[in-house]
């Protein structure tokens, strides 16, 4: 249900172009959690912010659920992320303003769910990431991981169709880490979320249906996930 | 969500405590100033509406259009105008005279001058002047009845109980014990017609001829009509000119030389015909000036809060790139945003209450108004409006650039706005030129005035005072001032007396007459004795002063000014006579040009002289002429002047049995024509001084802001080899430029608005070029030393501290 068709992005710096990514085709269907693999630098959060409606290619298809991204406006786009897309940072941005509970709070506003249901989702959320004792805190009295925690948080509150994680659990401990992918695991395979996770471990990577390997732009190697005894 | 917006707004605004404290501060005191001004301007917009027939009632104003000379009009009208009118036409219901004259007041054995309103019977019906206690009704029946104020009352009895008590009114040779019949309250400050003592305008008629009711072509006093409800004022206006032709029974006007305006009782006071009454008016100018003044200061606020906003924006495009892919339409963050400058605005707004309730007892003070800060819902509903706009106007740009972000674009690096735009750059621009403006204004107005009050004038009035003197009829008054002078002279301490008929800072007495070859001429004229010119220490440049010794003086000598020699055209003036066809007289001497009156007027040819007895004939029309000695000037020794003025206080009771003494030192009156100026220029020094105060806020945040934005480039240009004085004035280069061109933005519109001002001055300092320039290198150098201070850290600081991180 999400399709990208020979997408270029470049930027240019004087007279030279340097491409980020390079007449790239992809085909995800509903359901499907997808990795993306690939060295730094590869291109993968410029694709996560693609596929995000973060960002726009210069060139190429992008049709997302049968609609053509480049064809909706502003309105349209925010509606999206309003209702379908749940986004995770590789770099968290929480709004430093705001404290944990507000900071989930915030797309339940803009989603306009009522204060009550509003008030239930994110005691929810709270508890299952175990944040219920810092849900007063501003993101900069957490540490990196506990951000991390609340920035994934946020991005399922919504319970949206899809969702885009930009090296989710890069900055938790292993035992958080394999918590946070049984998470997503479950809500794949249980509410049928697609997921689209960046990250750079084999052992993650391998919680999803399949792999894309990036490299310098392009896809170098695309395929189911084997299973293979660990 | 608007409690989302509002808490982070809060928190944002708490976070970067420095530049909301710099915003709040700045838009408070602009409000502040904002809420006094709109206090003065709604009063001036207001006065007289608490007259409940406001919409019927008329000022009669005089107009004369001659052919031989300059058309001439007052709001003084004749005599019989106001009756005449109310008998004659039916529309007119009510009619009244209202003549503001100096009198002296006894009560027991105390006497005082007060001014004193006379007025007819139907005053009352027309002017919602309340009756506290007693009844004005008897006004009409009885001449006798008097009306005080409740604070008239309070100085003169010492009470408000004061119905049935009497007191003696003396003007001219007219005594007449008064009975307090009605107690009023005190007219609002916002009335143009002041009254304190209220009597029957019957009792002029005790002092003037009635036939003087007949007499069209004198003006005496104000009039006011009131017409039928409904009646336009066309109708009457439409018949007065034959009225007029009709009652016109003076032959030497002609036909349609007289005619009559009606002014609306509701401008009379911010629009009157004539500013020459007792009428309080003023001129809407200083409203405008005063508004001109509290927007600019609100223009610097407001472009602190916007260039403050955009320079902080790194700090909050994350944010707003987070909010977007979370959900947040556009829309929601112009609001978001809107509501923190709102909010702020909101903040600032008792503050900017709590200040202008400080800042009123001297603003008071400056103007010379009692104004009040009380509950006011049109007060109220404006200042919701104000908070609504500034919140709009200086959120509203960072706003919809906020909006307008693509998280894109501020989603991987830490991109700000770039503070240093065009707009920006323009927005600093229009900040300094209006404080500019302001400056250069201050500073050229403050020049004029101390022009005004240290020039030249031809005489020298520093201990000179003059003294009103009693109206005792003419017999006895030539006695009266001779025993005066006379005792005077016996004082060591004072150095010389002269009486004269007209006063410095008042019209002098204007003659016109047609010359040998008919061409119609006029000319200022005072009565004086000899000592005159000595007295008032005005200098002969040609012939000769009065001389007490020669008996051909009192009735034949002149004296002329340089002014009246110059339009004359003549050479040799000594011993020549006025071009007209007067009796016996000579010209025996010139005295220097001196100004009798204001600078605002030009100096026109003059004359003194001892008496006007050989001038009865030859003159057509006389103005402002007393033709008794009306005011003593007395100069005193500067060895101890207020010991002098004892001695002169001391003569006045022994000469006219204790009867209260008045006195001006001359140099008081010339400073008081310039009181509006000068009202105006504290008014203008201090708002100036905000203005800076807030400009200079501003500079100071959005200096720390650049300076901050450039602690890397800084840091290279150190390890490069600049040192800190090349950083300093790298830094301070750019405001500079950008207050060097505020500032020859400011040249034209100041020199404009200045040269606007001093038109209304005959004589006045000019521009000086060189103040402009002054004003421009100072602002320069304050910039310099703001940024500097700012700067001087991050010039200092190791470079190592900002490069490492990158
Ligand atoms: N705004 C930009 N201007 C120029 N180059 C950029 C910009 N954003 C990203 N890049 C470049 O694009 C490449 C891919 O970046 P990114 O997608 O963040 O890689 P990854 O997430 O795989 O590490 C990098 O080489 C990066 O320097
Ligand atoms: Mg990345």
């Amino acid at each position: 249900m999400i399709e990208l068709q020979n997408i270029f992005k470049y930027y240019t710096n004087g007279f030279l172009k340097t491409y980020v990514l390079q007449d790239l085709s992809l085909d995800i269907e509903e359901g499907e959690f997808v990795s993306v693999m690939g060295p730094s630098g590869a291109g993968k959060s410029t694709l996560l912010h693609i596929l995000g409606m973060i960002d726009t290619p210069n060139e190429g298809e992008y049709v997302f659920f049968g609609e053509h991204v480049h064809k909706m406006n502003e309105r349209r786009r925010t509606e999206m992320h309003r209702e379908h897309i749940g986004f995770v940072f590789q770099s968290y941005h929480l709004i430093d303003d705001l404290t944990v509970y507000e900071n989930l709070e915030t797309p339940l506003l803009y989603k306009k769910i009522k204060g009550g249901e509003r008030k239930s989702l994110v005691n929810d959320m709270l508890d299952r990431f175990q944040m219920v004792a810092k849900k007063d805190l501003f993101p900069s009295q957490l540490s990196g991981g506990q951000q991390q925690l609340v920035g994934i948080a946020r991005a399922l509150i919504t319970k949206p169709k899809v969702i885009l994680a930009d090296e989710p659990t890069g900055n938790l401990n292993s035992k958080q880490s394999a918590e946070i992918m049984d998470l997503l695991s479950k809500l794949n395979e249980e509410e049928g979320t697609t997921i689209i996770q960046v990250t750079h471990s084999e052992t993650n990577a391998e919680y999803g249906s399949r792999i894309i390997d990036l490299l310098d732009g392009r896809v170098v190697r695309e395929g189911q996930e084997e299973v293979t005894a660990g | 969500m608007l409690k989302n917006y509002i808490r982070t707004a809060i928190r944002a605004l708490i976070r970067q405590r420095v530049y909301s404290a710099i915003n709040l501060i700045g838009l408070a005191v602009s409000m502040a100033v904002v809420m006094l001004v709109i206090l003065f301007i709604k009063q001036e917009m207001t006065y007289d509406h608490f007259h409940q027939n406001i919409a019927s009632i008329y000022q009669v104003n005089h107009h004369e259009s001659p052919d031989h000379r300059d058309p001439f009009g007052s709001s003084s009208t004749p005599l019989g105008l106001a009756p005449s009118l109310k008998a004659v036409y039916p529309d007119v219901i009510a009619s009244s005279r209202f003549m503001n004259n100096p009198t002296v007041l006894t009560i027991g054995e105390e006497s005082i001058l007060q001014d004193v309103q006379y007025v007819d019977p139907d005053f009352f019906q027309m002017f919602s002047f309340p009756t506290v206690r007693g009844t004005s009704a008897g006004f009409d029946r009885d001449p006798t009845s008097l009306a005080l104020t409740e604070s008239m009352a309070d100085r003169l009895f010492g009470t408000t109980d004061v119905i049935g008590k009497t007191l003696t009114l003396s003007i001219a040779s007219l005594e007449k014990e008064m009975m307090v019949r009605a107690l009023l309250a005190d007219p609002p400050e916002a009335s143009s017609l002041q009254i304190a003592v209220v009597a029957p305008f019957e009792l002029v008629y005790e002092v003037l001829p009635r036939e003087y009711d007949d007499y069209w072509q004198s003006i005496y006093t104000q009039s006011f009509v009131q017409l039928a409800s409904g009646v336009p004022i066309s109708t009457v206006e439409a018949k007065m000119q034959e009225f007029y032709d009709v009652h016109n029974f003076d032959e030497r006007f002609g036909k349609g030389v007289v005619h009559f305006s009606f002014l609306p009782l509701s401008k009379v006071h911010l629009y009157p015909t004539f500013a020459d009454g007792p009428l309080k008016t003023s001129n809407p100018m200083y409203s405008l000036l005063l508004g001109m003044i509290a927007l600019f200061l609100l223009i610097v606020a407001v472009v602190n809060y916007t260039t403050l906003a955009i320079g902080r924006s790194v700090s909050r495009v994350r944010e707003v790139g987070v909010r977007k892919v979370l959900g947040a339409h556009a829309g929601q963050v112009r609001r978001q945003f809107l509501a923190e400058s709102v909010l702020l605005t909101l903040f600032a707004l008792p503050v900017a209450v709590v200040l202008a309730e400080i800042l009123l007892p001297q603003f008071n003070q400056f103007v010379h108004r009692d104004l009040q800060l009380g509950f006011d819902p049109l007060l109220l509903g404006l200042l919701a409006l104000l908070v609504a706009i500034i919140g709009v106007v200086s959120g509203g740009y960072p706003a919809l650039v906020m909006a307008r972000l693509r998280p894109s674009q501020v989603l991987k690096g830490h991109a700000g706005l770039r503070s240093r735009t065009l707009l920006m750059k323009s927005l600093v621009v229009l900040q300094f030129t209006c404080a500019v403006v302001l400056l250069i204004g201050t500073l050229l107005i403050g020049r004029q005035l101390s022009y005004l009050l240290t020039t030249d004038l031809g005489f020298r009035g520093d201990q000179v005072v003059s003294i009103f003197l009693p109206d005792v009829s003419d017999e006895s008054m030539g006695d009266f001032v001779d025993r005066f002078q006379a005792r005077l002279q016996q004082e060591p301490l004072i150095l010389s007396t002269s009486w004269s008929s007209n006063a410095f800072g008042l019209p002098w007495a204007e003659f016109g007459y047609f010359d040998k070859t008919d061409n119609y001429q006029q000319m200022r004229v005072n009565m004086v004795s000899d000592s005159y010119i000595n007295t008032m220490g005005m200098e002969i440049v040609e012939g000769r002063g009065f001389a007490p010794d020669r008996p051909s003086d009192k009735s034949e000598a002149v004296v002329v000014n340089e002014a009246f020699v110059q339009k004359q055209g003549w050479d040799q003036p000594i011993g020549k006579s006025l071009p007209g066809s007067f009796g016996t007289h000579e010209i025996i001497g010139v005295v220097k040009n001196f100004n009798f009156a204001s600078l605002h007027n030009k100096v026109e040819p003059l004359m003194l002289l001892q008496s006007t007895t050989n001038f009865r004939e030859g003159v057509s029309d006389v103005d402002n002429f007393r033709g008794i000695p009306s005011y003593l000037q007395i100069r005193l020794s500067a060895q101890d002047i207020p010991v002098a003025l004892d001695r002169v206080k001391a003569s006045w009771s022994e000469i006219t049995k204790d009867q209260a003494f008045h006195y001006v030192f001359i140099d008081d009156i010339i400073a008081s024509q310039y009181e509006d100026e000068r009202a105006f220029h504290r008014v203008i020094v201090a708002s100036t001084l905000l203005t800076l105060f807030v400009a200079a806020l501003g500079l100071f945040g959005l200096s720390s802001l650049i300076v901050e934005q450039r602690s890397k480039e800084i840091g290279v240009r150190k390890v490069l080899g600049a040192s800190v004085p090349d950083i300093l004035t790298l830094l301070s280069r750019e405001f500079g430029i950008l207050v060097l061109i505020a500032n020859v933005i400011a040249w034209p519109l100041s020199w404009f608005a200045i040269s606007k001002w001093l038109g209304t001055f005959a004589f006045h300092a000019g521009i000086q070029p060189l103040l402009f320039l002054a004003v421009a290198i100072g602002m320069i150098l304050f910039t310099a030393l703001t940024v500097t201070l700012q700067a001087w850290r991050t010039a200092n600081r190791n470079p190592v501290t900002t490069l490492r991180y990158e």
